[in-house]
């Protein structure tokens, strides 16, 4: 099954509850929560307004931090449809942080490595705890499928 | 596929893999030091060594670097045997000699039961180990900046002439993969020393923080990857504001409760 990853800013109510679902769902080896792959950008209008953007990997067909990384570290899982990232491959070079033209990959200060989203192997965590729908996980329809 | 068995387990594996990835593959924790997966294997620190055996070697036995070591079918693997912890141990008891003030030895020392080194200890050894890590990949990168120089004992890693080079980009992926975290540098704002140079971070053209990357790396890797130098203009925090403006262009916001 195919999905889309649906985001809906005008429904986000910066609870950042995907934030803490991330965090948790890739807690490092040492038992703490993970850095958050997905992030809530506030932005204040004015007292009584706020608008809200959810980031996060756009999972790019032609990536500038697969195509920057040297050792091939950030691949294509042709599975998940995501970017990943593989640890043993990586020289920590800062280059695909740099690249991305999105500011959507972060270093875990805590690893010392680059994290980015991996769609958590095809079921995102963070969609499961978005109260608004403002991100959603859809099944592409077959007219839908671009492959 | 072929199948060989670990530690009494049988398993799968491709042709061509080495006996350490498949080993670090199944949870097991055999030290290596100078082992990158980004690089050609290289069996430097012996640190990796394994039993090997098979049913017709009657009972014989084989002792080998797992690193360079390619998986073969019906290979008999034992990675924590008592010799092999023996050889492991006598491993490090001399790079404990070498290196006596480095904390990654120490805790591998002490976690192989060595308590105190039992060789004469160089008072003024640093903790380089020599396994040329940081040279292999600065090689495999392209930028052959740095290499081991002199022999024997005065062997080191350095730069030609032990001077700036213009081959040094400044990445320091040498200091990153070091497995002992001997090659230092000094990021300063918008400076970074390293092998005897100052670099140039690049920086935000809105607000001008550094990107963490020098204008050196962006230059070289940027032509050796095939990507455009403008992805190195702005940095996250300006991208994801931009991200967010496009958001707000395509989005209608008026009616928005919060």
């Amino acid at each position: 099954m195919e999905f889309r990853y649906h985001v809906k800013p005008d429904l986000c109510i910066a609870c950042k509850s995907c934030e803490l679902a991330c965090a948790f769902s890739h807690g490092s080896q040492q038992g703490q929560p993970g850095k958050s792959r997905i992030n809530i950008k506030v932005e204040r209008i004015d007292e009584s307004r706020q608008h809200n953007t959810p980031l996060l990997c756009q999972q790019c067909d032609e990536a500038a931090c697969a195509t920057i990384c040297p050792t091939g570290a950030l691949k294509w899982n042709d599975e998940t449809r995501a970017i990943e990232h593989q640890e043993e491959l990586c020289v920590r070079c800062h280059l695909c942080v740099a690249a991305c033209p999105f500011g959507n990959i972060y270093f875990d200060p805590v690893t010392d490595y680059p994290v980015k989203c991996d769609l958590c192997g095809g079921d995102p965590m963070c969609v499961k705890f978005c109260p608004s729908g403002a991100i959603s996980w859809i099944p592409l329809t077959e007219s839908e499928k671009v492959r | 596929m072929i199948t060989l068995s670990i530690n009494g387990k049988l398993l799968q594996a491709k042709e061509g893999e080495m006996l350490l990835t498949v080993i670090r593959q199944q949870g097991i924790d055999v030290p290596a030091l100078c082992h990158h997966e980004a690089v050609e294997p290289f069996g430097a620190c012996r640190l990796c060594t394994v039993e090997i055996t098979r049913k017709e070697w009657d009972g014989w036995k084989n002792y080998v670097t797992s690193c360079l070591y390619p998986v073969e079918e019906g290979l008999i693997v034992q990675t924590h045997t008592g010799e092999v912890t023996q050889i492991r141990r006598t491993i490090l008891d001399l790079l404990l000699a070498s290196s006596p003030r480095s904390s990654v030895i120490q805790e591998l020392a002490a976690e192989y039961g060595i308590d105190s080194c039992n060789y004469p200890v160089d008072p003024e050894g640093d903790d380089c180990i020599l396994c040329g890590l940081c040279t292999r990949v600065c090689n495999a990168l392209g930028m052959k900046a740095i290499a081991t120089v002199e022999r024997g004992k005065r062997k080191v890693v350095d730069t030609p002439f032990s001077k700036a080079t213009a081959d040094c980009i400044g990445c320091t992926i040498c200091a990153q993969v070091c497995p002992t975290g001997n090659i230092k540098f000094q990021d300063r704002g918008k400076q970074r020393h390293i092998w005897y140079q100052d670099f140039k971070m690049a920086t935000c053209s809105e607000c001008g923080r550094s990107l963490d990357v020098t204008t050196a790396m962006v230059t070289y890797f940027s032509e050796r990857q095939q990507l455009p130098e403008d992805y190195f203009e702005l940095c996250t925090e300006c991208k994801q504001r931009q991200t967010v403006d496009k958001f707000n262009t395509i989005i209608d916001r008026s009616e928005e409760v919060f």
